[in-house]
């Protein structure tokens, strides 16, 4: 007699047929394709997650080789962007469940349409600042959301509960100025951690799409280098501007063309208001007016003696070779949101 | 005098000297606060720092110290 794909999950005690039937009517969304994300995603296809939403901003790069275990060198070449690569690839490997690749970057415009549909929103993030956006808006939709950090050889994890226990700011404090903490950029990341990480959260992650009552309660602070792993509580802050007093301060914060420098790049991310206004067709067609143009199915690549960024059919721009966000500005004005 | 024992893991030991452990004296009544400066750290300031643990739960700075602590200092994880 033949087995199904989940027969190895179906005989598991805390699992069993309705489980698997369970987690196959779930649905997850990863923001960030990254070692992490990519790794969750991958093992959440295998369990048989029945739709996921994968959101990254990012194109494949070299570099990314390193850690980013579903990521190959025929990604790199074609520039694909990681959502769409892991699409591409996961599919390959589980073509019985949907998923659907966002190229786009969160920002407080679209966060809340884009996690207020699923079960649990899986944190693959390589920024702090966007993390305690997320926990903004999972706290406002009281949704459930595992979040997942990595660095150099250490990662952390916790289970952020909306009405249950304590948010992310409540574990890390407030949000620290922008350059004042150490990323992978800067210091580092090894493979084993992000892999290490990143299965807490898928764990973490069918624990609650089933309502196990084996879900970790605890943060967990992990060091694969230092072979040290340590789970200890946080206590919920009453006075937590986010799930002490439900102040979303960084939901509400919505800028006209948002600027966003991409560490390590050189860069600046640009993301006008998404009012519907974007024609992505009539910009590419008007910047072959006054530069180099090359496309692909995902972005435009515009250079000419003054700028040089990448443009995506959501309206955001990466602009490169830029000093600072105001000249990013700058450039997006003159350029895309004429 | 009361002895505390430090556990650095990962990046942070940078903070401690690239040291994983420290052990060190501060006087009766410290904090962490103390035990923060003893090693040049700000918190919410200096990079790295996240925060610190005792005996499985993290603790606020103004946390008074006992005799024979092991403190970990945890590091802020941003990557992904």
């Amino acid at each position: 007699m033949q087995v199904g794909r989940y027969h190895r999950q179906e005989i598991f005690y805390a699992i069993g047929k309705e489980g698997q039937q369970k987690l196959q009517q779930s649905r997850v969304c990863v923001i960030g394709i990254g070692a992490l994300g990519a790794s969750v995603a991958n093992m959440l296809a295998q369990a048989g997650v029945g739709y996921l939403r994968l959101i990254d901003r990012d194109i494949v790069e070299l570099t990314n080789l390193q850690r980013q275990a579903l990521f190959t060198e025929a990604d790199v070449e074609q520039q694909l962007p990681k959502a769409e690569a892991a699409r591409m690839h996961i599919s390959q490997m589980n073509s019985e469940i949907e998923i659907e690749a966002k190229i786009v970057d969160v920002n407080p415009y679209n966060i809340e349409k884009l996690i207020t549909d699923v079960d649990v929103v899986v944190d693959g993030l390589d920024n702090l600042e966007t993390r305690y956006l997320l926990n903004e808006a999972c706290d406002k939709h009281k949704i459930r959301y595992v979040y997942g950090g990595v660095v150099g050889s250490g990662g952390m994890c916790m289970n952020v509960l909306p009405g249950e226990g304590p948010c992310l700011e409540c574990l890390l404090g407030p949000l620290p100025e922008e350059g004042s903490y150490d990323t992978c950029d800067t210091v580092g990341v090894i493979s084993p951690i992000t892999n290490i990480v990143a299965s807490y959260e898928a764990a973490e992650t069918m624990k609650l799409l089933l309502d196990s009552e084996s879900v970790c309660r605890q943060a967990i602070s992990l060091d694969a280098w230092d072979s040290y792993t340590e789970f200890f509580d946080v206590d919920k802050d009453p006075e937590c501007p986010v799930c002490g007093k439900h102040q979303y301060t960084r939901l509400e914060h919505r800028q006209k063309n948002y600027t966003a420098s991409l560490c390590g790049h050189d860069a600046y991310q640009v993301t006008p208001e998404d009012d519907g206004a974007f024609d992505y067709d009539a910009v590419v067609e008007r910047l072959r007016q006054s530069g180099e143009v090359k496309q692909n199915k995902f972005f435009t690549i515009f250079k000419n003696e003054e700028a040089d960024f990448k443009l995506f059919p959501d309206g955001r721009a990466i602009i490169n070779k830029v000093a600072d966000g105001d000249t990013a500005r700058e450039i997006f004005a003159k350029y895309i949101d004429q | 005098m009361i002895k505390i024992k430090i556990l650095f893991n990962g990046p942070v030991r940078q903070l401690n000297g690239w040291k994983n452990v420290a052990n060190i004296e501060l006087p009766d009544g410290a904090t962490g606060y103390d035990l923060c400066d003893y090693f040049n750290i700000v918190p919410k300031k200096t990079r790295l720092y996240g925060f610190l643990i005792r005996d499985g739960k993290k603790i606020p700075e103004e946390t008074v110290l006992n005799d024979g602590d092991t403190i970990k200092v945890n590091g802020k994880t941003s990557g992904g």
